[in-house]
């Protein structure tokens, strides 16, 4: 019998239970590699920046070219302005690229397959952002319901509209991530439980399936983790320079 | 007939198995706190070490980097800048030395022109006055030698006559023989 390919996205706990005021806290499996991703990313930099050269080595090249990418993009996208908020954008970028990759390892978990994680993400995106808007506008901020050159009476129904956008916005990011990881880790689980199911004969039919499949889920990897740091800087485009 | 079985195998999967299980997981809420939690502990503690460590690190080394590059293009640009002003001080220089050397030549030329007719003249007048003396000397040597040629000619012939005829000839007779042959030699070469 084939295994059902939601199976992998359970989340179980891992060790003894931790109880933070009476809430549960434990380190379950979704935990345990978002620790291995922080990890993973920790390493990478800690070897690049080891001993820092003027003429880089191999992978202080690959931490220079994720610095110059992030940096191009909040230029592209938010500007100048946006440079502080530099390292935090390349903190989100490499942890949802990291949550990503490493799920792709057979046997692992796909953190970012989780909405309760990926929504967690968005809102605090969502609130820094408001945050960060009202800080820069003051209540000025409030003007970005209100879109300039609209006629007076269609305001109130343009007002609820914008407001509705704002808030979905969490939603709208958080399922994005979501959905491309849950899709992409369930047609992998599909495809390679036809390739058991149907054996040496046909089984490469579905395996060849599966590894183009692969290829796709590493691009959709970087893709997402890359859509989801732009809307980001979009969105804290628009707390810092208010365009309606 | 294998084909057969494993397509029936695989359709018996997809019916039976499958989907056995319905629902998504991601929507029990039982860990929902405990995964924000952990997600909140290691977004921020990874946050704060890229923000702490390693942007300082990296972006210093970054900017250590594009100083020394700018510092080193500006060196560039003096050293250019140096270089053509030299090259223009050896362009004047060569063409001033061209000039003067073409101009020092061709005074040169005239010197050496006015020597070496000067030169020819005193040669010319030197071989004039050796060749006359030696015509001189020629001259005097051949009428020497006229002169003394009847006295040779007596002497030689008084060997040959002695020898033929075993006695000595007269010698009076034969200075006056040979004194008119060589009188009428005398005559027939310089008349």
């Amino acid at each position: 019998m084939a295994e059902n390919p939601m199976e992998q996205f359970e989340v179980f706990k891992i060790g003894p239970s931790l109880l933070l005021n009476g809430t549960n806290v434990s380190l379950t499996n979704s935990s345990l590699f978002m620790i291995i991703s922080v990890f993973l990313i920790i390493l990478f930099f800690a070897l690049g920046t080891r001993k820092l050269n003027i003429i880089p080595g191999k992978i202080q090249v690959l931490n220079e070219l994720v610095f110059d990418f992030i940096s191009k993009m909040i230029n592209d996208t938010a500007g100048l302005d946006a440079k502080p908020y530099f390292s935090f954008i390349l903190t989100l970028f490499l942890f949802i690229l990291s949550l990503n990759m490493v799920g792709l390892f057979p046997y692992s978990f796909t953190v970012t397959s989780q909405i309760i994680v990926t929504f967690a993400l968005a809102t605090i995106i969502f609130i820094g952002v408001t945050i960060v808007g009202f800080i820069k506008n003051g209540v000025g901020f409030l003007k970005i319901f209100v879109p300039s050159g609209i006629p007076v009476f269609l305001l109130p129904l343009i007002i609820v509209i914008e407001i509705i956008s704002y808030l979905s916005r969490p939603i709208s990011l958080s399922v994005r991530l979501f959905a491309n990881m849950l899709a992409g880790h369930t047609m992998l689980k599909v495809f390679g439980g036809f390739v058991v199911a149907l054996g040496i004969y046909v089984g490469w039919l579905p395996l060849s399936f599966s590894i183009a499949l692969i290829a796709l889920e590493i691009l959709v990897a970087f893709l997402q983790a890359y859509v989801f740091a732009v809307l980001s800087c979009i969105y804290l485009n628009d707390a810092l320079h208010m365009h309606h | 007939m294998k084909k057969i079985l494993v397509v029936a195998l695989f359709l018996l999967s997809i019916s039976q198995g499958t989907y056995a299980k319905e629902g998504m997981p991601q929507l029990n809420p039982e860990f929902w706190i405990a995964q924000i939690f952990w997600l909140i502990i290691t977004f921020f503690l990874l946050f704060f070490l890229i923000q702490k460590f390693f942007t300082p690190k990296i972006l210093f080394t970054i900017e250590q980097r594009k100083n020394l590059i700018s510092n080193l293009i500006k060196d560039s640009e003096d050293y250019k800048n140096k270089i053509s002003v030299l090259e223009n001080e050896y362009n004047q220089i060569i063409t001033q030395a061209k000039k003067q050397a073409i101009d020092e030549s061709l005074l040169l030329k005239v010197e050496l022109n006015k020597r070496i007719n000067e030169k020819k003249k005193k040669l010319a007048d030197q071989l004039n006055i050796e060749t006359e003396k030696v015509e001189k000397e020629i001259d005097d040597f051949k009428k020497k030698t006229l002169d003394n040629l009847p006295e040779i000619a007596g002497n030689f012939s008084t060997e040959i006559i002695e020898k033929i005829i075993g006695a000595k000839p007269n010698a009076s007779n034969l200075k006056a023989i040979i004194s008119e042959i060589t009188d009428q030699e005398k005559k027939s070469r310089y008349v």
